[in-house]
């Protein structure tokens, strides 16, 4: 039964740290494996904004809360209904052999209304402890 | 696949835990009164029926009116459907991190 609507997944890619973070972060790369485009300015950076496209027609705009380079890069995406936003955490890890672990954790599909009021607060404590 | 509306729907009525324990009571099987789900949870009868119209209105539990007690039971697809949904979006970053580890493989 589920009760946290989080999805983790895990992967060890053959390269360094340094090495899966320009992947995680520049534009150009991105659109080698997470989307079809990527539009982006810059490397995706603290507070940064992104847009990625696909060629079923979806896209989402990301936006970068925390870059700790090359450990933990989080953003939150939505689609063009804004409510479905969701949160997306990578954290790297530095394997022997010049390997990386990578975990991606996505979370976030409870609903928060406007009007939730006072059970916000309980709302969040809960789910926080699960 | 079901809207993600309808997922956190079940996810927000999942995350209190005296709402997960009246969803363990009523996956017994049998029908229940908000009564007799008091009697067995730490919380007042009024709490309960709070409870029970949550998890009513996440589509995760059907009433019925017996005489002058409403009847509860759980009617488990809206967890099923929450459960496929994060299956899917599983499988999807399954594929992405696979795309993102051939194509570091490849440089």
């Amino acid at each position: 039964m589920p009760t946290d609507d989080s999805v983790m997944r895990s992967i060890v890619l053959p390269v360094p740290p340094e090495e899966a973070w320009d992947a995680l972060t520049r534009p150009s790369e991105l659109a080698e494996w997470l989307a079809d485009e990527v539009v982006c300015d810059d490397d995706l950076d603290e507070g940064s904004s992104a847009l990625l496209r696909w060629d079923d027609g979806q896209s989402r705009v990301a936006v970068v809360d925390e870059a700790d380079e090359p450990r933990r890069l989080t953003f939150r995406w939505s689609g063009e209904d804004a409510s479905d936003e969701t949160r997306v955490e990578f954290t790297l890890v530095e394997l022997p052999r010049r390997e990386t672990l990578l975990t991606v954790v996505e979370s976030g599909w409870t609903p928060l209304p406007a009007d939730w009021g006072p059970r916000l607060v309980a709302h969040t404590g809960a789910l926080a402890r699960v | 696949m079901a809207a993600s509306a309808d997922v956190g729907a079940v996810f927000a009525a999942l995350a209190d835990p005296t709402r997960r324990q009246v969803v363990q009571s009523l996956s017994a099987g049998s029908t229940v009164t908000a009564s007799a789900l008091a009697r067995d949870l730490p919380v007042t009868r009024q709490a309960v029926a709070k409870h029970l119209a949550f998890l009513h209105d996440a589509g995760l539990v059907a009433c019925e009116r017996r005489g002058r007690e409403m009847h509860y039971r759980l009617t488990p697809a809206p967890l099923t459907e929450a459960a496929s949904w994060m299956a899917a979006v599983g499988a999807q970053w399954d594929d992405r991190l696979e795309s993102l580890r051939a194509h570091l493989a490849r440089r």
